[in-house]
């Protein structure tokens, strides 16, 4: 499979070489298969086109070009089939577009798709050879950009294969159960939060002031409860579920780096918070309002190209579920931890240190957003990283723990409740 | 005509500040060799077409310096010819460096140690790869900017430079050589119209798959944009394809007080076969509702494997050059010969022999294809000519032009369908 996703770049590379210092451009198929539907997403270019089906030569010169016979020129010059039967394929949107590499060249975008029987699982067909039936030598490069039944959603597309002179048929593999994959989807939300240190530092914001309360510039000392922690890592997930669904199910997912950075903004500031009190108010509506915004920028990690909007929506819930389960285990091994330093007179330095060490890789992490400059500064982290992250608090934790004297200890838990 | 063109020029100024230095030398060493026929670049220059010099004529002074340079130019090739001359005879004679010229493998693999040894021990790492890595032996294409093989030509010492170009100079013959030079050029002509940083002759590459040798095998690659040489020596025999060519501009050009015009022998003897035919022939040799605008077996780009679309049964299409007259059948040899007479004859005489023989004839079918068909016009988008036979595949195609938008430029490929890479994939 990698060595699929390597030649695919290197293709890519050269899809968009060939459009720079080459007039013979090659088409593109781009393929999403959903429970109910696929989609074909065709890029003709249209010079090409032109020698094929030469009423196409006009289109660019056409105020609102006149697609009529398009429909039937690909009927006869493709199929897509299933256990032998061809499906029925229905023409959609068609438009025609700039070339991105070559500003002269014009290319027909179309939009095709057809309904799958959702009981049978065997391998689609396509056999297709609109343009090359003319021009001998023209290529069009098939990718599966989006497959249910495949981890195209986080593992980005799949090069199926190139269709050109004496190769006019490509198979899509059969699909397989739905469990697996909304599985898949959910361990991937999983993999996606141990691995995103901006989402990591803005939940260790939240964990360092949970229970306690602002007092003027001051934070006053308490005992934070599990249960609260929970509370609110759920609220800041319910927030990133609401724009992470509305974002996925818009035409054109909103991807930017005014997002990314904004998610930063949100990180600054709940690390200052964690060194001065800027808000007063129930701590749940700042973990909504930004979850919010991290909502936002989950949606690049999950391509949801050709998806029905149900489906999306489930993907989207289940990701989301993932991420929930990481987020309610890190509170559970974390917050007991903070308990104890709470007790210490070291916990304000502690908490301050950490509120600053956050807030300069935010700062940081907006300057990268939004600049050329630091790109070469790697702030990712790996799961193992994290984990280690982790094992060293809890063995310090425990280390204090054993090391206080039990009488003061004790006191101390009078005290607090 | 900014910055970015001046590095890839003063690379090729280099170049040719350094070559006539060379051809003292060897003049020196081997005596007086006399200046006369080099037909590739006397005829592009004589016979040159207006096309050419209108072509470039975008920059006006240009224009007024290339017609007169396009007439007068017999100096400036002569001189050309003179330097390629004295190469050759070096290459028959004797020597400017220790390798005895004796034209054969010997002198290749001693050139070729000539230039490992002037490299540093990452670079000679980097120059020699392993001669079973078949995805190093098919990485090639007629693009620029894309990742090839081996050691940038513009990373290279002079010294350095002139010892892998003298590799070149031995592993082809001057025809082959000239076709080498003239398309570096072309690709500095590009930066110098304001093609940009990704065409000029220092993104030219050289490697070894293999390491030299007179008697094991091991392949030589030397290429970049529209330029792809890949000679593979199986027991000292050479193999050089797939090997591509393609060229923009097509018409001639001036570069550095040189002109050039290097696919132009190439192109003009292809149509001379087809114009050679009889008019039924030539009418049969069309390819009725067939358009091609690319070669169609083009660039491996590194899939490790030999291409398998070749046209077979009823699509080998055209005339079959048995049917044809000894005088036809001349002229179709000729037109083989401009490809695999870049070669010296431990490479070209046994596939010449090959590829001409009765029997190949017997099964070689020529067609060719394009707007209309009554002539052949190179200076038309989508002309396409072939010679197809039981392993030799030749294909040449007219596109619009890139960067030089008012005229046509050629992509071509020489392929075996039975030795591409000598059968070591």
């Amino acid at each position: 499979m990698n060595a699929v996703r390597v030649l695919l770049l290197c293709l890519s590379v050269l899809v968009s070489f060939a459009t720079h210092a080459h007039p013979a451009s090659q088409s593109q198929i781009a393929i999403s298969r959903d429970y109910q539907q696929v989609k074909l997403m065709l890029t003709l270019p249209l010079d090409q086109l032109a020698i094929a089906l030469p009423q196409a030569g006009q289109w660019q010169y056409q105020a609102s070009p006149d697609f009529h016979g398009l429909a039937e020129y690909l009927n006869q010059h493709m199929s897509l089939s299933q256990s032998g039967e061809r499906l029925n394929i229905a023409l959609g949107r068609v438009s025609l577009t700039r070339s991105q590499e070559v500003s002269e060249e014009y290319e027909v975008n179309v939009v095709l798709s057809a309904s799958l029987n959702t009981t049978d699982h065997s391998k689609l067909v396509l056999a297709y050879n609109a343009i090359q039936h003319k021009v001998i030598n023209h290529r069009t490069v098939v990718t599966l950009v989006n497959d249910i039944h495949q981890g195209t959603m986080f593992d980005g597309p799949v090069l199926l294969g190139v269709l050109r002179y004496k190769h006019t048929n490509i198979g899509i593999s059969g699909s397989s159960s739905d469990i697996p994959v909304m599985g898949s989807i959910f361990s991937h939300g999983m993999a996606h939060i141990v691995t995103g240190t901006d989402h990591l530092a803005f939940l260790l914001c939240l964990l360092l002031i949970t229970g306690m309360s602002a007092k003027g510039r001051k934070w006053q000392q308490q005992r934070a409860s599990v249960t609260d922690c929970v509370k609110l890592v759920t609220a800041f997930t319910a927030g990133h579920t609401v724009t992470l669904i509305a974002n996925l199910l818009l035409p054109d997912p909103v991807v930017s780096n005014w997002v990314e950075a904004a998610v930063a903004v949100t990180v600054f500031l709940s690390a200052v918070h964690v060194i001065t009190p800027l808000y007063r108010g129930k701590p749940y509506w700042m973990a909504i309002s930004f979850g919010l915004v991290h909502g936002m920028a989950f949606s690049s990690a999950l391509n949801v190209t050709g998806l029905s909007a149900v489906t999306t929506t489930f993907a989207a819930l289940s990701f989301n579920l993932g991420i929930e389960l990481v987020q309610i285990g890190i509170v559970c091994l974390l917050v007991p931890c903070f308990n104890i330093w709470r007790q210490t007179k070291l916990y304000p330095i502690i908490r301050i240190i950490l509120g600053m060490a956050v807030a300069v890789l935010s700062a940081v992490w907006v300057i990268q957003r939004i600049t050329p400059y630091l790109s070469d500064l790697d702030t990712t982290l790996n799961s193992s990283m994290l984990a280690n992250l982790i094992g060293i608090t809890i063995i310090a934790t425990a280390l204090r723990y054993v090391c206080t004297p039990r009488p003061a200890l004790k006191n101390v838990k009078r005290v607090m409740s | 005509m900014s910055v970015e063109v001046n590095a890839p020029l003063s690379f090729s100024k280099t170049l040719i500040r350094v070559m006539p230095l060379c051809l003292v030398l060897m003049l020196s060493a081997c005596g007086s060799s006399e200046t006369n026929t080099t037909d590739t670049d006397t005829s592009s220059s004589s016979s040159n077409d207006q096309s050419g010099s209108d072509s470039s004529s975008d920059t006006s002074e240009d224009s007024s310096d290339d017609d007169s340079s396009d007439d007068s130019s017999s100096d400036d090739t002569s001189d050309d010819d003179t330097s390629d001359e004295s190469d050759d005879t070096s290459d028959d004679e004797t020597t400017s460096t220790a390798c005895s010229e004796t034209g054969d493998m010997a002198e290749l693999v001693c050139t070729a140690e000539t230039f490992i040894s002037t490299l540093s021990t990452t670079q000679q790492n980097n120059l020699i790869y392993d001669f079973n890595d078949s995805t190093a032996k098919t990485t090639w294409s007629n693009l620029p900017s894309v990742s090839r093989n081996g050691l940038r030509i513009g990373s290279l010492s002079d010294t350095q430079l002139d010892a892998a170009l003298e590799v070149m100079m031995v592993a082809l013959t001057e025809q082959g050589f000239d076709d080498l030079e003239g398309l570096l050029a072309a690709d500095d002509y590009l930066v110098e119209i304001g093609g940009g940083s990704a065409y000029g002759s220092a993104n030219y590459y050289i490697a070894f798959i293999g390491e030299p040798s007179i008697s094991s095998d091991w392949m030589l690659q030397f290429g970049g944009h529209h330029m792809a040489f890949n000679i593979t020596y199986i027991g000292g025999t050479g193999y050089p394809v797939p090997m591509h060519e393609g060229v923009e501009p097509k018409a001639s050009f001036e570069i550095n007080s040189s002109t050039y015009a290097p696919l132009k022998d190439e192109g003009d003897a292809l149509v001379a076969m087809f114009e050679g035919l009889t008019d039924s022939e030539f009418s049969t040799a069309y390819l009725t509702d067939e358009w091609y605008s690319d070669v169609l077996v083009g660039p491996d780009n590194g899939n490790g494997t030999y291409p398998s679309d070749y046209p077979t049964g009823s699509d080998r299409k055209g005339v079959l050059v048995s049917d044809l007259t000894a005088d036809q059948q001349a002229l179709v040899t000729a037109a083989i010969g401009t490809w695999v007479n870049d070669y010296p004859a431990n490479v070209a005489d046994h596939l010449l022999a090959d590829y001409t023989s009765e029997d190949a004839f017997a099964d070689t079918y020529i067609a060719w294809a394009g707007t209309t068909s009554t002539t052949i016009d190179v200076d038309t988008d989508g002309t396409y000519m072939r010679i197809d036979g039981p392993r030799i595949w030749i294909e040449l195609v007219c596109q619009n032009g890139v960067l030089v938008r008012n005229q046509t430029h050629y992509h071509t490929i020489f392929r075996d369908k039975t030795y591409d890479y000598g059968n070591s994939l």
